[in-house]
């Protein structure tokens, strides 16, 4: 199996979320980025499924079943 | 010349906590509750200092019901073998009395103010999980992404430990044997600080800086302190090894790498724990391959012209990438402007696998202590955490904090420590005449520079690959660099004096790593000796330990020891002592499996 590669794109240049709420907030308060930082990070923490044990039971056990399937098919390739 | 002549600052206390990480915070902190004077020294500031202070999700080293501690002491034994291969490296007395320990440590962590529940409040379920880079078990706990390392400091302030932030260590003070006090230096101010005390728990981590910085890996952005010049530059270890602990295991560095070629390694193909998302590698056109890489298919993809190869994050999920913005941001904002500025995508890129070095010092390496964490040659001198001999992660050094912490006043009392010791006042003028020298050669070399040429020495004479010549080589450069800069830094300010001590540090425990790897000319550990492939099975259980002697390196090749009989005579199902606050939740989930 491939990984989707995706063909580099040097025209649009990728911004960090955080990092572009991070200017917003500041620009919008005329303050610091440090300090504005303290203002937007807590608030897209909340944003992270980070501790969704469900979910991430489920993104693993699909990862893991995409994996072996690359696997087999490497072997049998190769066959 | 008496000792306030030439102490800027001068303290007199029961208990010296050197370095205030997960393991220093938790025996001072216990020390304090326990009616002693306790002063922690940081080089840092302790409420952000240490490999937790970006938080934990895990804790591990939890023994589970109704397996004997015998065969978790066993298994913890074999598991090194991942690192280290073959034969054992570690201590399983320690191992038992941290299995031994772990609940009612995790008890303790919570009184300090940590939660370490899945769900909140003190009835809250503890969710077990299988630690997924060892493998099987459910050994580990899941918590909140928590910083541990702000609760604990200040429950550290509230039980009274006097905390000196932004104190470096220089060295040891010792009276017949035993450690009596620390000569320190104030990072900010420039002051040279005296603190004598009666016992000194020593907890400043490991050494991770005699080799060039790690290769940036996506799956390090958690585990970024390794190459973080702020910290563990070996203060501790060296200013131990100088007073005349063993230290053992110095020729083994860590490694979490499969070998494809002599020069190319292999990040071990897992993001960590609970992440749920594997590493992947691809060649150039996006093909994978089986996850364990070998030598032998990366020589086939050689042959057929495929290489070289990537590690790609394309196939993390959002999540994944949020977790590491929130955490950039939280600590080194400019790091994301710069990768935008350099036009990066984490969801595109790839990483080439190219050469890569050992990077660290870690688990088995340290400071020799029998299971009360005492040192074995220098009495009063306590090492907990990974500072430690076969103590590595945030379970085992908070209990080990927790549990040198509590003995303290015994021991204080037993070994009649009622006074403090008498200051060789020699001591203290050989550490002021180096703060000094430093002080005064702004002509000299600058330190930053020093230790990065020290550092390119170990990755490219010493290495995974050993080889004799390169070796002598790498011992005559190290010669070289110490004869000219070793007394002539540029500390002409507090920062600078700093990376100077830490420099003298590093070049200090770059000898002992030579001198270990030279009296090993064997494949050994996760090491190879160029011309001896074989390991020697005979010498598989078979440790190095240095010390100082007299001023003299002393070094002994010597078996690991056993476990002791009063543990291998204990019963299967003996108590483990707050076991039951927890284990009930991990019956049902046991059950529910």
């Amino acid at each position: 199996m491939k990984l989707e590669l995706k063909p580099g794109d040097y025209e649009s240049k990728f911004e960090f979320p955080i990092l572009k709420l991070i200017r917003q907030k500041a620009e919008e308060l005329d303050i610091s980025y440090c300090a504005a930082a303290d203002i937007v990070v807590p608030e897209y923490q909340k944003t992270v499924r980070y501790r969704d044990h469900e979910f991430e039971h489920e993104v693993m056990m699909s990862n893991d079943a995409e994996f072996k399937q690359a696997i087999q098919e490497y072997y049998e390739r190769k066959e | 010349m008496n000792l306030q002549s030439i102490a800027d600052r001068l303290y007199e206390t029961d208990v010296l906590v050197v370095g205030g990480g997960t393991a220093g915070c938790p025996a001072a902190w216990k020390a304090a509750k326990n009616g002693l004077d306790v002063i922690m020294i940081e080089k840092n500031h302790t409420a952000r200092s240490g490999h937790c202070a970006q938080g934990i999700d895990t804790n591990l080293n939890f023994p589970r019901p109704g397996v004997p501690l015998k065969l978790h002491v066993a298994d913890w034994q074999k598991r090194h073998h991942m690192f280290y291969g073959e034969g054992k490296f570690c201590d399983p007395n320690i191992g038992w009395v941290t299995f031994e320990k772990a609940y009612w440590a995790l008890k303790q962590m919570e009184d300090m103010g940590c939660e370490m529940r899945w769900e909140k409040g003190p009835d809250g379920k503890v969710l077990f999980i299988p630690n997924m880079f060892f493998g099987g078990d459910e050994n580990q706990i899941a918590v909140h992404w928590r910083n541990i390392k702000r609760d604990m400091y200040n429950a550290c302030l509230k039980a009274g430990v006097k905390v000196l932030n932004r104190i470096m260590l220089i060295d040891l003070l010792t009276e017949n044997g035993r450690v009596i006090g620390a000569t320190c230096y104030d990072t900010r101010e420039g002051s040279f600080i005296v603190i004598m005390a009666k016992v000194v728990i020593m907890a400043a981590g490991p050494l991770a800086r005699t080799y060039d910085s790690e290769t940036p890996m996506f799956y390090k952005y958690k585990y970024r302190y390794h190459g973080a010049p702020g910290a563990l530059s070996g203060d501790g270890l060296a200013a131990a090894y100088r007073a005349g602990a063993e230290l053992v295991n110095m020729d083994i560095g860590n490694c979490w790498f499969y070998r494809l070629r002599d020069d190319i390694l292999m990040p071990i193909g897992q993001v960590f724990h609970r992440d749920g998302v594997n590493g992947r590698w691809t060649d150039y056109e996006g093909n994978q391959y089986p996850p364990i890489a070998t030598a032998r298919l990366y020589a086939e993809l050689e042959e057929a012209g495929k290489t070289p190869v990537f590690l790609s994050q394309t196939h993390l999920n959002e999540d994944y990438q949020k977790r590491i913005e929130v955490a950039t941001a939280d600590e080194r904002m400019v790091s994301l402007k710069l990768s935008e500025d350099r036009g990066f995508n984490p969801a595109e890129h790839r990483y080439e696998i190219q050469p890569m070095h050992l990077h660290n010092f870690a688990t088995a390496c340290g400071i020799v202590v029998d299971e009360t964490f005492e040192s074995n040659t220098l009495k009063g001198l306590f090492a907990v955490g990974d500072i430690a001999a076969a103590l590595s992660s945030c379970g085992p050094a908070v209990t080990s904090g927790m549990i040198v912490g509590e003995a303290m006043p015994e021991y204080i009392k037993n070994a009649h420590l009622d006074k403090q010791g008498n200051v060789d006042m020699n001591q203290i003028t050989a550490a002021k005449a180096i703060v000094d020298r430093y002080a005064s050669t702004p002509d000299g070399c600058n330190p930053i520079e020093l230790e990065a040429s020290v550092r390119y020495i170990s990755t490219v004479y010493i290495s995974q690959y050993k080889q004799a010549n390169k070796l002598k080589v790498g011992q005559q450069r190290l010669n070289s660099l110490r004869r000219e800069f070793y007394d002539n830094m540029d500390g002409s300010n507090p920062h600078h004096l700093m990376r100077c001590l830490e420099t003298r540090n590093i070049m200090d425990m770059q000898q002992v790593h030579i001198d270990a790897c030279f009296s090993r000319p064997e494949t050994r550990g996760n090491y190879t000796w160029q011309g001896t492939w074989e390991r020697d099975p005979a010498r598989d259980d078979m440790l190095t330990y240095q010390r100082m002697e007299n001023g003299k390196p002393v070094l002994e090749i010597r078996h690991v020891p056993e476990l002791k009989e009063k543990y291998v005579n204990s019963p299967d199902d003996a108590e483990i002592e707050c076991a039951d606050l927890y284990w009930d939740e991990l019956k049902k989930e046991s059950e529910r499996k």
